[in-house]
């Protein structure tokens, strides 16, 4: 009785520990759980020397990742703290709210995605008197903006679009063109557009069948691919401006049992489009390098920093993507 | 030493289970209570934020009225809650951190300083009456307090997120903790209980001890083989005192004891010496009798021999011849050793008396083989069995009998053997007698020997057999009712090896 009393009593003292011991950690993991979370201090992140905000259209399109991560990219080596503002679709306003926080705020820099249509000259201005280093960023320099835009160039885009489509399909070629849904104003106005019409206004008898925009949200392409090919069942190829549209349009292709009828010249550059080019879904991809766009950004911006003038406008180009390889 | 007393151990083991029941109590009452301001450190930047926006309206109603009514009651609230505000927002966070949270702060921070710096142009302005310059001021105040509570809106519900993210791993926590909890409690309340049972065998098996020591006492078991507790507390003191104590009694016995077992010893010894006393006063007058009465008998049978042939009575003469001549046999020393012709002529001489007594009632019948005669033999063997055979085998036969001796040699062996014609006996009857001469001890007694006593010459010869010769003799007895009976001696020729 003596001998098992103290066994006992040990054991149960060990456990008594042990539960004592697990309590605590589940005590103290709680913590960290709600410090990670709610008790956020200036000491538990890491500190940086400027403050760079940068406000872009809520989209997962693949353009706007490659930029945010040219940015993130670029800030660690200007250790500067990256702050994203997203604005849903093509809502101006909203990115004014950005702006004007950004401002008032007084953050050190500013890069921004501005539309061809965007009023860049007067926000560089406001930003310049609120002592705000301002980056506009896009795919078009928006007018005004003659120096210190730095973006892609939506009229080569589409005029190496249209020249893939016309040397495959030649006079044949009816084209239907899917704007992005992030444009605003007159579709034909579009560079991204008069960039297709220009390489198929060189075919005699190719023509543009069909323009349409694109509205925000994931299924814009296909929705918009779908209504295009129901509405004219003549079209034979499909240039859409980024990832998100290329896609769709693949999978409407690929459902209407359509492939090798409707040819297809997307953009960028996802692991779907890619399995696309590969199965002949996709004839090629005008892939845009928009993660370069974000490093020239933050480069602009340390420029603005130091006290330097604004360079000159920036197109960084793209690549071509099919079957093939790519091409620069 | 509190701990040596048993006063000492109860509260120091009642102590100890009341110390673990006590922080299991308050480890799980620390537990809750952490629980709980886990929980309110969920919402704490949520109502920051709330406060901050709260003030932020009572900033600009107080603004709203100085600027429309100059009302000086309107300039304290809005001094009242700018104040507070800027206060609330010198809290958030201004330095530049990679983190969303941080940075919004920041953000808001840095509005509210922007807002804050419009409403003190706006009030400036309304008093040195610069209309345009105060609705200016007060527009851009507005557009920043618009601005600040779409921040406040935009950072509750970033910490809405994370609390709600933090809260679902912390809620996931909370079951186990709550389980452990109760696991402490049940593991306590065990291991108390357990201790409890310990000490209380503990406190409680020496006084066990010590009843079964207190028993065996009573008992009047006074060994060593208890072993009493050796504690320094109370029990250990009365154990000791209880050691001592019947040690005491123990040694009291001893002596008791001893004492008695002496006195025993003395008396025993003084029967000794009394039965010696009266042994040697036996022996005195034996040794008396011994020396006179042969002296006695034998003048007094060669006077009666010499007057009966005086007077020509050559019977008599005879007579006393042959009874002095066996007298002198049988007074010798009964453990020397004779040779058979020694015996036969004995045991003539005793039925030359018989045959005088009887006349010729029974018929006596003598037969030797001259090889047998040299050999030894206890003195007297035959003249008992003679004896026996007329005294108890031929007594009751009216027509008489025959009594038979005869000596001869079988093998190494001498045979001696008497055998009468008489009543016989029963097999249980001869068993008895040659089982009682077996078990004898008794050596040769003349007194032994006499005839009214029915056996005892039977045992005395065959104890004496046994004796002379070491073993290696022996007697045999043959009866049988109304046939007679036999017995034959067995003596081995030569020494005995014993």
């Amino acid at each position: 009785m003596k001998k098992a009393a103290w066994i006992l009593a040990i054991v149960f003292g060990l456990a008594f520990v042990g539960t004592a011991l697990l309590n605590a950690d589940l005590i103290v993991t709680s913590h960290e759980a709600l410090a990670r979370g709610v008790l956020r201090t200036p000491a538990s992140a890491a500190p940086a020397r400027y403050q760079l905000v940068v406000v872009m259209p809520d989209t997962d399109d693949s353009f706007f990742r490659g930029l945010t991560d040219g940015i993130q990219h670029s800030a660690g080596a200007a250790d500067a703290a990256v702050q994203v503002f997203r604005y849903p679709g093509s809502s101006t306003s909203e990115a004014e709210r950005y702006f004007e926080i950004a401002l008032l705020a007084k953050v050190d820099g500013l890069i921004m995605y501005t539309p061809r249509n965007d009023l860049v000259a007067d926000r560089s201005n406001r930003a310049s008197r609120s002592g705000v280093a301002f980056v506009p960023v896009g795919t078009d320099a928006p007018n005004g903006a003659k120096r210190g835009f730095i973006g892609s160039g939506s009229l080569l885009q589409g005029f190496e679009g249209g020249k893939i489509i016309c040397a495959a399909l030649g006079s044949a070629a009816r084209v239907g063109v899917i704007l992005p849904a992030t444009g605003t104003g007159d579709l034909r106005d579009e560079l991204l557009y008069r960039g297709v019409a220009s390489a198929v206004g060189t075919y005699q008898g190719a023509a543009i069948t069909s323009v349409v925009r694109a509205r925000p949200g994931i299924l814009s392409g296909e929705e918009a691919a779908a209504r295009m090919l129901r509405a004219h069942p003549q079209v034979n190829a499909l240039f859409c401006s980024n990832a998100q549209d290329t896609e769709g349009a693949a999978q409407v292709v690929v459902d209407a049992n359509r492939v090798g009828s409707v040819l297809i010249v997307g953009a960028d550059e996802t692991p779907d489009i890619d399995r696309y080019i590969d199965k002949g879904v996709v004839a090629a991809s005008i892939v845009r390098d928009s993660r370069r766009i974000g490093e020239e950004a933050v480069a602009a911006f340390i420029r603005l920093k130091e006290g330097k003038p604004p360079g000159a406008a920036i197109e960084v180009g793209f690549t071509i993507r099919s079957s093939e390889g790519d091409e620069r | 030493m509190i701990l040596g007393t048993m006063r000492g151990k109860i509260i120091a083991n009642s102590a100890l289970i009341l110390l673990i029941m006590a922080s299991a109590t308050l480890y799980t009452g620390l537990s809750s209570s952490e629980l709980a301001r886990s929980v309110e450190i969920l919402f704490r930047n949520n109502l920051l934020m709330e406060n901050m926006s709260k003030t932020l309206d009572l900033t600009e109603a107080g603004l709203t009225g100085y600027l429309t009514a100059k009302s000086s009651d309107s300039l304290k609230d809005y001094i009242k809650y700018s104040t507070l505000l800027s206060d609330q927002a010198s809290r958030l966070n201004h330095e530049i951190r990679a983190d969303e949270s941080l940075l919004l702060q920041r953000d808001l921070g840095g509005l509210i300083d922007s807002y804050l710096r419009d409403t003190e142009a706006s009030v400036t302005a309304k008093r040195g009456r610069d209309v345009e310059g105060y609705a200016e001021s007060y527009a851009s105040s507005e557009r920043a307090a618009e601005l600040a509570r779409f921040l406040v809106g935009r950072i509750e519900g970033m910490y809405m997120a994370d609390s709600l993210k933090a809260f679902s791993a912390f809620n996931s926590r909370i079951p186990a903790v709550i389980a452990s909890n109760a696991a402490l409690v049940v593991a306590a309340a065990l291991m108390g209980f357990m201790l409890l049972i310990r000490f209380s065998y503990a406190l409680t098996a020496p006084l066990s001890k010590l009843a079964e020591a207190a028993r065996a006492v009573g008992r009047g078991e006074y060994g060593d083989a208890l072993a009493l507790p050796s504690s320094s507390d109370e029990i250990g003191t009365t154990a000791m005192a209880f050691t001592s104590m019947r040690e005491s009694v123990r040694q009291s016995f001893e002596e008791l004891k001893s004492k008695t077992e002496i006195e025993r010893r003395l008396m025993e010894e003084r029967m000794r010496v009394l039965d010696m006393s009266h042994k040697l006063k036996d022996a005195e007058l034996l040794a008396l009798q011994t020396q006179i009465n042969p002296h006695f008998l034998f003048n007094t049978l060669s006077a009666g021999i010499g007057l009966a042939m005086s007077e020509g009575a050559d019977k008599t003469s005879d007579f006393l011849e042959n009874l002095a001549g066996f007298i002198r046999y049988a007074l010798r020393p009964p453990s020397r050793s004779v040779s058979v012709e020694d015996e036969i002529e004995c045991v003539q001489r005793y039925i030359w008396l018989l045959r005088l007594r009887f006349g010729g009632r029974y018929r006596f019948e003598v037969e030797a083989d001259e090889e047998a005669l040299p050999v030894e033999t206890p003195a007297l063997m035959l003249q008992p069995l003679v004896e026996n055979a007329v005294a108890h085998g031929l007594r009751n036969r009216e027509e008489g009998g025959t009594v038979r001796v005869a000596v001869r040699l079988e093998g190494r062996e001498a045979l001696l053997i008497v055998e009468d014609s008489g009543d016989g006996m029963d097999a249980d009857e001869v068993a008895r007698l040659l089982r009682e001469g077996a078990e004898s001890e008794a050596y040769w007694n003349p007194a032994a020997a006499a005839p009214a006593e029915t056996g005892i010459g039977l045992r005395n010869v065959i104890r004496r057999v046994t004796l002379a010769t070491g073993g290696r003799g022996k007697v045999e007895l043959a009866s049988e009712v109304g046939r007679g009976t036999r017995v034959t001696i067995r003596l081995p020729i030569g020494r005995a090896e014993a």
